[in-house]
């Protein structure tokens, strides 16, 4: 038996999904009672795994549409990163300064001076 | 003065509606009848004097509906102090909200590795694993070792359509779960099994 590709899954609906999952794996357990066509249990295994990864990747794509522009998104939905940049200031909250020091740059700002020949 | 003048016109122009002739004593009259027919009505702030009377009543209005607030809900200044009859303070009840997340943490919910395909791996089919099928009507399964009894029972049941009396389960040295499904005496081990292809 030839393995199931994602390429030729991906199309379906997840119902259809569900009995291609529900047959492989009924035949898997056919299979596994002799135990011997082991090439053949292999592409099972392989089929259910890509049906698997078929399933989880719409679900994920559908919920990013759902969830896309939302303030409060899932965590698993939002931008991975890493655990300090995630608490890390906004580079806006970093720009922000006092207008008193905003007023100190603006009237005395580094000047550049040049040696005339 | 442009909002008065209005008033005026359209006092003219209902007044022509109605009757009498237009003199100038009864245009101001009708203005002022005008006048007070829109504050009456509430109609739209136009004149600064409808806007006052409106704000007034309401004024009025709030302070009465306080001042009742307030014979309902009773002077603060004179409270009652609780009696209490135990030397022990316990910490009073609060309000304790339930969770109402604006969103879920997870966004798919996580999926049971543990379904009943994978709970069942193979039946057995040694010479003593025959044995039992043949006399003592149990089914020998090579089961998941996280699977527990009722577990098994259930997986066998969708899986192969059979009610289980009881199983017993025993973990191998080789470290899988081998479980004896004895069935109900109104299923047949045999028929069972070779309807599975154990046989």
């Amino acid at each position: 038996m030839a393995q199931v590709t994602c390429c030729q899954i991906r199309g379906k609906s997840p119902n259809d999904l569900e009995i291609i999952l529900k047959n492989l794996h009924e035949e898997l357990n056919s299979l596994n009672i002799g135990r011997k066509d082991s090439n053949k249990i292999k592409n099972i295994r392989k089929s259910i795994a890509h049906v698997h990864i078929v399933q989880n990747q719409t679900i994920k794509e559908n919920l990013k549409e759902f969830y896309h522009g939302e303030q409060y998104k899932p965590n698993d939905l939002r931008r991975k990163q890493t655990r300090a940049m995630r608490r890390s200031l906004t580079p806006k909250e970093e720009s922000i300064s006092l207008a008193k020091t905003q007023k100190k740059k603006r009237t005395f700002p580094k000047r550049t001076f040049a040696v005339k020949d | 003065m442009a909002p008065k003048k209005d008033t005026k016109e359209t006092s003219t122009s209902a007044k022509k509606k109605d009757t009498t002739a237009p003199s100038t004593t009864a245009a101001t009259a009708s203005v002022k009848k005008a006048v007070k027919s829109t504050s009456g009505t509430s109609g739209s702030g136009k004149d600064g004097t409808k806007v006052v009377s409106k704000d007034r009543k309401e004024k009025v209005q709030t302070k009465a509906l306080k001042a009742k607030q307030r014979v309902v809900r009773g002077n603060q200044l004179t409270r009652k102090r609780k009696i209490h009859t135990k030397p022990t303070f316990r910490r009073p009840f609060t309000l304790r909200l339930k969770r109402q997340p604006k969103y879920p943490r997870r966004s798919v919910p996580k999926r049971n590795r543990l379904d009943h395909f994978a709970i069942i791996k193979y039946p057995l089919t040694t010479e003593s694993a025959m044995k039992k099928i043949e006399d003592n009507n149990t089914l020998v399964f090579i089961v998941n070792i996280r699977a527990n009894k009722p577990l098994i029972k259930q997986a066998v049941k969708k899986m192969y359509d059979v009610d289980a009396e009881k199983v017993n389960t025993l973990i191998r040295p080789d470290g899988e779960k081998k479980a004896y499904v004895r069935l109900k005496a109104d299923h047949d081990a045999l028929d069972v099994a070779n309807r599975i292809g154990i046989i």
